[in-house]
């Protein structure tokens, strides 16, 4: 809440390394990475997020509960797009139709 | 929280302004704790609101990965770009505006309040833009939509299902929209916020109000951190 | 015990009790309850409008209880007029009625009371939740003027999307509308006990209603918002006609599966956790007993809101979905038993060697037990995967989770509306009436619903308008259990509304129960507390011997 007032210079670094990452990931989208493609653009995209939680949504500047309250949402949405993958993933497994 | 209150003193000092307080607290700091706190747990409902989206969209798009390439292929990868560059701009003025708030620069706030309206109408301008071009190239499901018509020779005779092409726009349009009707709804806060920054309606200066909605500003920017490699950068490649 | 109540109010240097004492029920006028932002009221609002509701749903009920006493269908006119009615049966007790039962009456009443605040954290919040509820819940209500639905409560696609012809998309919207109205509660509670907890009333001095409640609040606030998602994807598709989960349109309808029981199997919990909260507060104030593992209890709650996000693909085992999936969810939902168990044990162990007084609260949080008991056991066996084969979509699940959801959630509601409604209204109920009633809601339960497992085990399929001549006697069973629970239903309803014609009257705390809603008045002040209270002890400090030498925990002459 009231933690330390950020200084313009900050939020401009983070602006500055946000601009990066936005030119880094169109380019690593020309990359013939193959599978690793869609990683590597998520990783950036993560980092991207992390920047903006930390410094321009102050969580640097809060306690552990509110920390922890966006750690669980982040948790809570892998965990659901994950366990619902398992199914996707393991469908084909066994050789028979429909199964 | 003692560095906290330290920071508060600062700010009320500088524009000697005390917040009222609503009856059901008993005091500043446990009303604008709880305020900050409940615009974060909102924000945890939007993260699963979008996720089943998102997952939605994964698992198409793990399903049939050469038609989802191929329909994002028509979409304008530039005009995501720039529009990315617009809305991390206006995290940049919203950030700005948070700090102008603490430190009571009322002229200040309205200002780079208003900048951020203006970069999300910008946004919203771009997307209209797309929107257009889309309708055009007949890309928009349940209107109407064709598989264009120089990917026809690649969809046959790589035996794709122009099915999963349309799922791809009628994803990205539903993300898309969905999206922007946030930026819509985050425009107009911002709107009456800063109007009442303009009349000093805030007791107390408004540092909470306004970190509240740079919250949400913030979350729709990171929504679409998200959307625009998922939905402009499937290059298949 | 009312008269050391004031004695000591008296010793402390409160203002005499005065005949006209300022409650949160003087004014009566419309706008005062319509705008107002106390959560007591806004309790009062939601008790009324979900009692209609479950009026609603009990009337399908029993018109489907009635068509079902033939083996032929001759009481409705067709199979589709069956259909609607099982959906509207499902839609109205599920969304309108179960989901916000406990948290948004008893739990917007005494949420703020038990850890001592003033209101919640955003009272306006609250109302608008209420207020969200009612758009849904006229919406539900046009439906039913205006043709009903078929889908069952459940929306399969492609069903829902391509093939009903009645009014799926307004029921989609009136979903979205009750998942915020659920949305916002949760959200408030999950500040209110964060921030505006009591001096002195630490978490692990929170009542377990608390703890249940929080609970349930996660549930509402990360599984709530994907339903409403599932259910406007269904929107666009049905209006749009392009594919999202038809298959003939290269959609995946299982994708529709998983997003709808993300949400509607920890809904579940939503249901039965804040009934579980209610259980944990009458077992030991009618044992006399402090809670046996308080902790558990507590920590219990939080797991079963975890692992209740965990297991939703058992309803899935027989739909297509991967079956290695299904061995990790089959396994993932025998691990819920444990902490279900855990609560239960510990309040049977809470009775042991108590003082055990048989009020009528008591009587449900008792029968509570039992039929959470037999509604797990057998959830235990739906779990396994090749039972469930035989089992699936039979009367063996229907039994199962009426034992859940009505065995559990509804006597918990009851028993709970029972032990508080002194508080809430500062009127007594007759007591034999009480008894009577639960002992008929026990009674017509067992009867309408035990009949069921016999029924789905021996293959009688769920959803059907017709079955087969040779389960006619159990069917009958069931139809007349049903006529008993209906009387036991409505008791209360009538000698609730009866207490009301006197002037409020009942003590500040009959039960001499320990929480802190019992320490202010009956009804309560707008302002809760004359004093904000402070918490000097661990919650449920009772003992058998000194019953009448009690006088509630943290106040001695502390003010
Ligand atoms: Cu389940």
């Amino acid at each position: 809440m009231h933690h330390h007032v950020a200084t313009i210079k900050t939020n401009l670094i983070i602006f500055g390394l946000l601009m990066l990452l936005l030119v880094a990931t169109v380019g690593a989208a020309e990359l013939p990475l193959g599978p690793l493609n869609f990683p590597v653009a998520m990783l950036i995209a993560a980092t991207k997020t992390v920047l903006i939680i930390f410094y321009f949504m102050h969580l640097t500047g809060t306690d552990k509960l509110t920390k922890t309250i966006v750690g669980t949402m982040f948790l809570w949405l892998v965990l659901m797009i994950l366990m619902i993958m398992m199914d996707y993933l393991s469908r084909d497994w066994l050789q028979i139709l429909g199964k | 929280m003692d560095t906290a209150t330290m920071g508060h003193t600062d700010a009320a000092a500088g524009s000697a302004l005390i917040p009222l307080l609503s009856h059901q607290f008993d005091d500043v700091e446990q009303q604008s704790y709880s305020s900050i706190l409940g615009m974060w747990i909102f924000l945890a409902t939007e993260v699963m609101f979008f996720g089943g989206l998102l997952t939605s969209f994964g698992i198409y798009r793990y399903l049939h990965p050469h038609e989802f390439a191929l329909a994002s292929h028509n979409l304008y990868m530039w005009w995501g770009f720039v529009n990315t560059i617009v809305l991390l701009t206006s995290s940049l003025t919203m950030a700005l505006a948070v700090r102008a708030s603490q430190l009571g620069r009322r002229t200040e706030l309205v200002r780079l309040l208003l900048a951020t309206m203006v970069l999300g109408t910008c946004f919203l301008g771009v997307k209209a833009i797309e929107y257009t071009t889309d309708y055009h190239e007949h890309l928009i499901p349940g209107l109407n939509f064709e598989v264009p018509e120089h990917q026809l020779g690649e969809v046959v005779e790589r035996g794709l299902d122009p099915r999963m092409m349309q799922m791809f726009f009628v994803l990205y349009f539903f993300m898309t929209m969905l999206h922007a009707i946030h930026l819509i709804i985050g425009i107009g806060m911002l709107g009456v916020m800063a109007y009442l920054a303009h009349i000093n309606w805030f007791s107390g200066g408004g540092a909470v109000q306004i970190e509240v909605g740079g919250l949400y500003w913030h979350f729709i920017d990171i929504v679409w951190v998200f959307l625009f490699p998922l939905l402009y950068l499937i290059s298949g490649k | 015990m009312s008269t050391t109540v004031l004695d000591q109010t008296a010793a402390a240097g409160h203002k005499p009790p005065k005949p006209h004492r300022e409650t949160y029920l003087d004014a009566w006028t419309v706008k005062s309850w319509l705008l107002t932002t106390d959560h007591k009221r806004i309790g009062i609002l939601y008790l009324i409008s979900i009692t209609v509701f479950f009026l609603i749903g009990g009337v399908a009920a029993t018109t489907m209880r009635l068509e079902l006493m033939t083996p032929k269908g001759d009481l409705l006119s067709s199979p589709d007029a069956y259909n609607r009615m099982f959906t509207l049966h499902g839609v109205a007790m599920i969304f309108f009625f179960l989901v916000p039962s406990i948290p948004a009456t008893l739990g917007n009443f005494l949420l703020p009371l038990m850890i001592g605040a003033r209101d919640l954290a955003f009272p306006i919040i609250n109302l608008m939740s209420w207020y969200m509820y009612m758009i849904g819940g006229s919406i539900a209500i046009a439906i039913i003027l205006f043709g009903g639905i078929d889908t069952g409560w459940t929306f399969y696609t492609p069903f829902s999307t391509m093939f009903s012809n009645t009014l799926v998309v307004p029921a989609a919207f009136a979903v979205f509308f009750a998942g915020f109205s659920s949305i916002f509660t949760g959200f408030n509670f999950i500040v209110t006990v964060h921030t505006m907890r009591a001096p002195g009333m630490t978490w692990f001095r929170l009542p377990l209603f608390i703890w249940a409640h929080y609970a349930t609040s996660l549930i509402m606030i990360l599984g709530t918002p994907v339903l409403a998602i599932a259910v406007m994807l269904i929107a666009v598709e049905r209006l749009l006609r392009v594919g999202i989960f038809d298959p003939a349109l290269g959609g995946d309808p299982i994708l529709f599966q998983h997003l709808f029981w993300f949400y509607s199997h920890p809904a579940v919990y939503i249901m039965v956790l804040p009934g579980m909260g209610v259980i944990s507060e009458i077992v030991p104030c009618f044992s006399r007993r402090p809670i046996f593992g308080y902790r558990f209890i507590a920590y219990s709650s939080i797991a079963l809101a975890i692992l209740g996000f965990i297991v939703w693909g058992h309803h899935l085992f027989v739909s297509g979905q991967s079956m290695y999936a299904g061995l990790v969810f089959s396994f993932l939902s025998f691990l819920v038993a444990v902490p279900s168990a855990i609560k239960v044990f510990n309040w049977t162990a809470t009775m042991h060697k108590g003082a055990i007084r048989f009020d009528t609260p008591m009587l449900y949080a008792i029968g509570f037990i039992g039929l959470f008991t037999v509604g797990g056991l057998t959830g235990i066996m739906l779990s396994t995967l090749a039972v469930d084969v035989h089992l699936h979509d039979t009367y063996f699940v229907v039994a199962h989770f009426h034992y859940v959801m009505v065995g559990g959630a509804v006597l918990a509601y009851l028993g709970g509306l029972h032990f508080w409604w002194p508080k809430i209204t500062g009127r007594m109920y007759p007591e034999m009436f009480g008894k009577l009633s639960a002992l008929a809601v026990f009674i017509g339960f067992n009867f309408t619903f035990f009949p069921q497992f016999i029924l789905g085990y021996l293959g009688m399929p769920r959803r059907y308008f017709e079955y087969a001549p040779e389960f006619q006697v159990l069917n009958v069973m069931s139809t007349a259990g049903a006529s008993v629970l209906a009387f036991g239903y409505g008791l209360p309803l009538i000698y609730f509304l009866w207490s009301l014609r006197k002037p409020p009257s009942a003590p500040a705390n009959p039960w001499q129960a320990t929480g802190l809603e019992w320490q202010t008045e009956s009804p309560p002040p707008t302002h809760n507390f004359e004093f904000t209270p402070k918490v000097e002890k661990a919650p449920y400090s009772y003992s058998p011997v000194a019953v009448e030498g009690f006088d509630g925990y943290g106040d001695h002459g502390s003010h």
